[in-house]
């Protein structure tokens, strides 16, 4: 029990030796922030330290320290992230590593300059790594510093991205683009989809109504248009057959006829004309005759025309239809037609 | 680094690839959408067509009277086509209306001096002598026989006339009538009649 409440030892962190990793710091200013995941991946591919390569890549400012790998060395990230950082921006250092050692040159918070010794550095390649690192004046170092303890963080100190990440980073912006772009159409699509559906359905369901409709209908429009056209048909021999009844005719000229002394000599109908000579005892009282003609209101448009001499020579036409009965005409004065 | 040695390695390390990879995905996709709205705009149009006929078809389906005034009308036709005479040519036709007329004529006491009667045809113009008020149109399938009488004048022997005219079950229109001294003993009528005939061949046999 005792055993089971001590503290357990922290474990130890699985990192990649420095003694297999390539180093090297990219310097990405000038370059616009959204290029600058593509700028820093085709600087990699073109540094390509390994046939195939991982990458361990820590963004500051405008500068990336990327450690580079042999893919098959596993997924781990270098132990140089897992040292602490220095306290000072600037500053020159050399880190015990699992195997030899690794002198790092600081600068502005970015590691500028690494390399790596099987075992810790002559004064030769010291001086030979600060002036390849162009150390600044003030840190030029003559003997080499002690070293650092082998890195034992559990997490690295800096925040890493492999290069997959880094590109899928950038392709964040594409992703989002592509994915709004894909909704917006597939939200289109499914509309149209669902209205042709819906259209489709409602032209089927319309198209069976209208069949079991027709069923109906069709003797319907039959029997219709064979209504209509034995009507027209009807109408026309009712206008072929039908005329003036001349009896009635002559009975309403009886009727309207002046009177007396007026005798008929000749009377034509023909269709819808009347034709009348008449001897009248005074051919001066003309307006008489054709007012007393015109009072019914069926003779129309009586005229008088040329004619036989010494006799009113008279032209009409009928009204529409038969003449008025004489109960009708009742209060017209009588006359006749002699 | 492993060089892009497939379509889908290459599609994915190629940006440019990417993005005609995609314009093309949104141009055919866009050009199907635009299609298939096309092709709703049309079937929306169809369906409208559809419902106006539907409606069309619904209302007629109500009116079912039009059986009736089938019927009906039919009944009115043949009232129509019976006042019409009908023998199975036009010249005995022609004979039987001569018949017809002396017979009422005969009847009525009264002698005709002259009776002719022409036969005209559909297409032929109605009129002949009498040529400012044309005839009513002769309804196809029927032709026109027209009757000149004249007769020496008695007065209730022409209204007899007229009356049977009238009411006869074959129809004689009087289409012009001309009395010459009615009102002397020695008047004179004259009487142009026109008679529907049937020109029908399968309506045969005698009418009268």
């Amino acid at each position: 029990m005792k055993r089971f409440l001590a503290p357990r030892p922290a474990p130890v962190p699985r990192m990649i030796a420095r003694a297999e990793c390539r180093y090297r710091a990219v310097d990405l200013h000038g370059v616009p922030s959204r290029h600058k995941s593509r700028a820093l991946e085709a600087q990699l591919i073109a540094w390509a330290p390994f046939p195939s390569a991982s990458f361990a890549i820590a963004l500051r400012g405008d500068h990336a320290m990327v450690y580079a790998w042999p893919q098959d060395a596993g997924r781990d990230w270098p132990e140089s992230f897992h040292c602490e950082l220095p306290q000072q921006s600037d500053a020159l250092r050399i880190v015990q590593c699992m195997r030899g050692a690794e002198g790092q040159y600081w600068s502005e918070g970015i590691l500028r300059a690494s390399r790596w010794w099987p075992t810790l550095p002559s004064h030769a390649e010291w001086q030979n790594f600060q002036r390849g690192a162009q150390v600044k004046e003030g840190l030029w170092q003559e003997t080499s510093p002690e070293p650092l303890p082998t890195p034992s963080l559990q997490r690295p100190a800096l925040p890493l991205r492999t290069l997959e990440e880094l590109r899928a980073a950038a392709a964040v912006r594409e992703h989002a683009t592509v994915a709004i772009l894909g909704f917006v159409l597939a939200i289109a699509a499914s509309w149209q989809i669902g209205q042709w559906v819906a259209l489709d359905d409602a032209h089927e369901q319309i198209t069976r109504e209208l069949a079991r409709l027709q069923e109906v209908t069709t003797p319907l429009e039959k029997a219709r248009d064979e209504a209509i056209t034995n009507a027209v048909q009807a109408r026309g021999l009712a206008q072929a057959l039908e005329g003036p009844d001349p009896a009635r005719i002559l009975q309403h000229l009886a009727q309207h006829l002046p009177s007396p002394g007026v005798i008929a000599r000749e009377i034509e109908i023909h269709r819808n004309e009347l034709s009348l000579a008449l001897e009248v005892p005074d051919l001066n009282r003309r307006l008489d005759y054709l007012q007393a003609l015109e009072r019914g209101g069926w003779l129309q448009n009586v005229v008088e025309q040329r004619g036989a001499a010494g006799l009113l020579n008279l032209k009409m036409n009928l009204g529409e239809g038969q003449p008025p009965t004489a109960a009708a005409t009742a209060d017209q004065p009588p006359a006749s037609a002699q | 680094m492993k060089a892009a040695n497939s379509p889908i390695d290459e599609f994915r390390s190629n940006p440019r690839l990417r993005v005609l990879v995609y314009a093309c995905l949104a141009i055919i996709t866009g050009y199907l959408v635009l299609g298939l709205s096309d092709q709703n705009a049309r079937t929306r149009e169809t369906v409208a067509d559809l419902e106006r006929r539907r409606a069309h078809q619904q209302q007629l389906a109500e009116e079912t009277e039009w059986v009736e005034r089938r019927d009906e009308s039919r009944r009115v036709l043949a009232d129509m086509q019976a006042r019409a005479w009908s023998e199975r040519t036009a010249g005995l036709a022609e004979a039987a209306y001569k018949d017809f007329l002396n017979q009422q004529i005969r009847n009525a006491g009264l002698s005709a001096r002259e009776l002719s009667i022409t036969h005209v045809r559909t297409e032929e113009p109605a009129a002949t002598d009498a040529p400012a008020v044309a005839s009513p149109r002769i309804p196809p399938g029927f032709g026109l026989l027209r009757a000149r009488l004249q007769m020496d004048l008695k007065r209730d022997a022409l209204f007899l006339l007229l009356a049977t005219l009238q009411t006869a079950e074959h129809a004689s229109i009087v289409r012009r009538m001309r009395l010459l001294n009615p009102a002397q003993r020695v008047g004179t009528v004259e009487l142009e009649l026109e008679a529907l005939v049937r020109e029908s061949p399968s309506e045969q046999g005698d009418s009268r």
